[in-house]
């Protein structure tokens, strides 16, 4: 049986929580034509 | 260009520009696991534990042709790509929930954005107000009275912060130039000691007077102008009141207000842009290169126009059958840059950077069990106050799901209710989805009207995933080459992005 070779590892490092918060505050800057386009886009 | 002949050279699988992605096979194998093949291998990526496996052709073909038999499933647990046990994806659970308003009562919003004015003096095709987008208002004269603004700050104010955030919004906010500055003035009088208000303004850039601009560069602002690109792209679709252009004025204006403020204007101005068919990237690009004074490394914020979104935006169709604009070129040129070692040029970076750093940030941990927030922000974490006082999750949302007012506060009890429906909603749709650690969903893009539907939910899960899947091909494809390509992203986000 092949072996699965793990490769690009994510550079975070291990933790232990179960939890994942949102980010997308770092995204909600914009004119009301991103407020347009967030709602067509995302 | 590679992503060009690879799609020549796979058939069976979904397209979006150029590139590869395999949308549907993944369901056969597991509904855990993508398959990713690109032109320098082939691989699989577990929504469980968030890594990446390279395997052969062959392995490929049998995960990607069918149900996985006993000995593959038992190899891509030994290889931590699928949970020996039962995997559970909750999305806000009551406890979370609990938590994050608990969290919201003492701390407030992170940002207030007051919307000074529905008035405004462009008439852009595409903006939410103009009349294109069904459950959106228009443009109208209604300005927020001061007493409102007031009250809305001395309730932001009785958190206690060390950092309070206000911006300016509208209509075009500097149409009331004076109640901005009164606005300004009471923030200021009224902040707590050893507190810090930050200011920010996102305006057309029309009104930057002299005068305007010297208030901005004094308190610091942080502004963010519209601006498209070169004259014939953003001439197409920002026009004034009398359909006439606006480039030449605002182009105008930021030099003036840069030669007035050289310093300010290098730190703390920057660029929302708008991208929409038939534009050229490549004069964007261009335009900003050419253009170094007034750009510079920015990164703007870009967000792009969809072609075909049902009744909104049909405005904007101008090429029948299209259904997105094409970002393949901006991603190739990211991708290049990064494989070179050198930096990607602003505009790239604005399109693709948050995206690879979300993929190349990712934890590595398998669990059980994972509780999300699907990508929906705490409603109230930002404060969006309408021209009647009313309290809103943000700027994007229709005036359908309101969260307090100046008057009252916040309705936490409302608040709770909205994250329970959308709980709901959610269900147990990410539970078996590859997609659910890196994909980002909140009730803004889901709402229709005054609810969130299943119908929306679903098309915006599988536009989600499609961008997803090619956004992972390119990241393979260029680690491929260059595993250490992307490392200088996190040399500078340890930075916070200081050139």
């Amino acid at each position: 049986m092949e072996e699965l070779k793990e490769v690009f590892p994510g550079v975070e490092s291990d933790n232990d929580s179960d939890v994942v918060l949102a980010t997308c505050e770092d995204e909600c800057v914009g004119g009301t034509a991103s407020t347009a386009n967030m709602r067509a886009t995302m | 260009m590679h992503f060009r002949r690879m799609a020549q050279l796979i058939g069976q699988v979904g397209r979006s520009g150029d590139f590869l992605f395999y949308e549907f096979s993944l369901y056969i194998a597991s509904m855990l696991l993508l398959p990713i093949e690109t032109e320098k291998g082939c691989y699989l990526y577990s929504g469980w534990s968030n890594r990446i496996v390279e395997v052969s052709k062959k392995l490929f073909s049998q995960y990607n042709s069918g149900a996985l038999n006993e000995q593959q499933r038992a190899a891509a647990i030994r290889a931590a790509l699928l949970p020996d046990s039962a995997f559970r994806v909750e999305v806000y659970t009551p406890e979370l929930i609990s938590r994050s308003i608990a969290e919201l009562k003492g701390n407030g919003p992170e940002m207030m954005v007051l919307s000074i004015t529905e008035e405004c003096n462009f008439r852009c095709d595409y903006c939410y107000y103009s009349g294109a987008y069904s459950d959106s208002r228009v443009h109208a004269d209604r300005t927020i009275d001061v007493q409102t603004v007031m009250a809305a700050i001395e309730w932001y104010f009785t958190f206690p912060r060390k950092e309070y955030r206000i911006g300016f919004y509208g209509g075009e906010p500097l149409l009331r130039f004076s109640l901005l500055k009164e606005s300004v003035a009471f923030a200021e009088s009224k902040r707590a000691e050893g507190s810090e208000v930050i200011f920010a303004l996102t305006t057309n850039g029309s009104l930057l007077t002299d005068d305007v601009c010297d208030f901005l560069a004094e308190r610091n602002f942080e502004t963010f102008v519209s601006i498209d690109g070169p004259e014939e792209v953003h001439d197409r679709y920002r026009k004034d009141t009398s359909g006439k252009p606006t480039f030449s004025r605002i182009i105008n204006n930021l030099q003036r207000f840069r030669e007035r403020h050289p310093d300010y204007f290098e730190s703390k101005v920057n660029y929302s842009m708008t991208v929409a068919p038939p534009d050229s990237l490549e004069k964007i690009v261009q335009f900003m290169k050419g253009n170094g004074g007034l750009f510079g490394g920015k990164i703007p914020k870009v967000s792009s126009v969809r072609l075909l979104a049902g009744n909104d935006g049909q405005i904007l169709l101008s090429t029948p059958g299209e259904q997105a604009f094409d970002f393949t070129p901006v991603w190739e040129c990211f991708i290049e840059s990064s494989l070179r070692g050198e930096l990607p040029d602003p505009f790239s970076r604005a399109v693709c950077e948050s995206s690879i750093i979300r993929i190349h940030r990712r934890p590595m941990n398998n669990l059980s069990r994972l509780v999300t927030t699907g990508g929906q922000c705490t409603p109230g974490k930002r404060c969006y106050v309408d021209t009647g006082g009313g309290f809103h999750m943000c700027e994007r949302v229709n005036a359908f799901f309101p969260v307090g007012s100046a008057k009252d506060g916040y309705d936490y009890d409302r608040i709770s209710a909205y994250l329970t429906k959308y709980s709901e909603l959610i269900g147990s749709r990410c539970s078996d989805c590859w997609a659910v650690r890196l994909c980002n969903k909140c009730i803004p893009v889901l709402a229709e009207g005054d609810r969130m539907t299943e119908s929306v939910l679903e098309a915006l899960c599988e536009r989600q995933k499609k961008n997803l899947a090619i956004r992972l091909a390119h990241y393979c494809h260029a680690r491929a080459q260059n595993n250490d390509c992307f490392d200088f992203i996190i040399r500078r986000t340890s930075t916070d992005f200081v050139d």
